[in-house]
């Protein structure tokens, strides 16, 4: 089943990541998307990353361009796009 | 529920809150706890969802599209004080009207000892303003203009529109003390010339004490008057720039922002046509009643139309502070004398120092409520 893995998979820090400037942007962002139907998750942010906001959220790669045209649409902007 | 007494003093604050308001509340410190922008477990993220509900809810019922505009402080005083003291520098002038609230009066007391100039703009007897008046005033070096949506002493509604054309036309900021209209009277801000909103949380948006919000349109820069942890930002020693962090340092108020946002949803249910219908009603029942007792004197616009539910009247040759307690002592009614933090506006319709009796229904009054003031008002008047 892959939309069961799919969402499995929503668990590990691994895969693609969406990083936002504040905290605010990140629930809009999440709330954005998940009326949508689209599975996300938070992470707190690695060390690495520079940001005001500590969360990054995780979207899985096959709702990657969807998610990503939404989010224009809405006017969030998304700060950074990593791999983990 | 029934209660002891009759409670009209909803422009202090409002009281009962909505059943939802108090469940949220519960709610956030019951079951949440977490602290909002702050650690990246289940219960952070869970504030941070219900602070960002609130911001939404809120930036609904006010008509807000950016809603990271929105910032949440401790009350309006708060609010006031940051939009004043964020946008204001030596060698500014700022023109306010003589109904302001001490909240805008007082800090800028102290900006006038560092050179920024304040001019007073009197409005007439009712509390009403001339735009006019405002134009005459402006100089040069004018870089802001504060007004009261409605005044908390006359109740008086403020013609804020025109004021926003004539500050917009000179690129004054304008900014506007919504606390005795926000939740009871239609605010949209997307089509208003309005700068920055201020309103206390608790009072008709219903939500409890302790909160206040501003609003701040894209482009006007304030300097922070607080700084300090947003959270889980970058470590250096910089007040990040992205709102709403950059005026949101500190821990939130997380308990009182919940309550708020449920106010918010409950009033966006409501709605505020229907909230300011009904409290109309109830002011217009007093108003009549009011000014039929020989000896009362009423304040304020005559016009239902141009007020808020609030009204500020004396009984000839009583102290007001001593009607005010004669009807709590007495009747079980709950009102406020004295000088409603507003000297300036006592002064201008006449009642300077001895100020006014304040009676202001709220959303959960009756018109038995009000049959009930009116009659205790009469024996009080009748007594003299
Ligand atoms: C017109 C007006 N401005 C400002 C304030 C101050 O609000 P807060 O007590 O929420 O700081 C009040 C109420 O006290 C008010 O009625």
């Amino acid at each position: 089943m892959p939309v069961k893995d799919s969402r499995e998979s929503l668990k590990t820090m691994e895969g693609t990541f969406l990083v936002f400037e504040t905290t605010h942007l990140t629930m809009k962002a999440e709330s954005t998307l998940k009326e949508a139907d689209i599975p996300v998750r938070l992470f707190p942010k690695p060390r690495k990353i520079i940001s005001e906001c500590g969360l990054i959220m995780k979207v899985l790669d096959s709702d990657l361009g969807t998610a990503k045209s939404l989010l224009k649409e809405k006017g969030i902007e998304i700060k950074a796009e990593l791999q983990l | 529920m029934d209660r002891p007494f009759i409670y009209l003093d909803n422009a202090a604050t409002s009281f009962p809150k909505p059943e939802a308001v108090l469940k949220a509340v519960d709610h956030a410190l019951r079951v949440v706890g977490g602290s909002p922008g702050r650690s990246g477990h289940r219960l952070a993220i869970n504030a941070d969802k219900i602070i960002f509900e609130a911001r939404e809810n809120i930036c609904r019922l006010l008509g807000i599209a950016d809603s990271s505009r929105l910032i949440f402080t401790s009350g309006a005083t708060e609010s006031l004080n940051l939009a004043i003291k964020g946008i204001l520098e030596s060698g500014d002038h700022v023109v306010i009207s003589s109904m302001e609230h001490s909240s805008v009066t007082r800090p800028l007391h102290s900006l006038s000892q560092k050179a920024v100039e304040v001019t007073k703009v009197k409005c007439d007897k009712k509390g009403l303003l001339a735009p006019d008046d405002i134009t005459k005033a402006i100089k040069k070096n004018t870089r802001l203009i504060v007004l009261t949506h409605a005044s908390n002493v006359t109740g008086t509604i403020q013609p804020v529109c025109e004021v926003g054309k004539i500050a917009r036309e000179r690129g004054i900021t304008f900014l506007v003390d919504a606390c005795q209209t926000a939740g009871v009277f239609p605010i949209d801000l997307e089509s208003i010339p309005v700068d920055m909103l201020a309103a206390s949380g608790h009072k008709g948006l219903l939500g409890p004490q302790g909160t206040g919000i501003l609003y701040i349109r894209p482009g006007i820069n304030l300097s922070p008057l607080k700084e300090g942890g947003t959270g889980r930002g970058p470590s250096d020693d910089k007040q990040p720039e992205a709102l709403p962090d950059r005026f949101e340092a500190g821990t939130m108020n997380t308990p009182g922002i919940a309550g708020l946002g449920a106010a918010a949803a409950f009033l966006l249910e409501q709605t505020v046509e229907a909230v300011r219908q009904k409290e109309m009603l109830l002011y217009k029942q007093l108003l009549e009643g009011l000014i039929a007792i020989e000896g009362v004197t009423t304040y304020g616009s005559s016009d239902p139309g141009k007020k808020v539910s609030l009204l500020s009247f004396n009984i000839e040759g009583l102290d007001p502070s001593l009607v005010s307690f004669r009807l709590d002592e007495e009747f079980d009614i709950l009102s406020r004398s004295g000088l409603h933090c507003a000297p300036d506006a006592h002064k201008t319709v006449g009642t300077f120092p001895e100020g006014a009796v304040r009676l202001s229904p709220g959303f959960y009054n009756i018109p038995g409520d009000i049959d009930k003031t009116i009659a205790a008002i009469h024996r009080i008047a009748k007594e003299r």
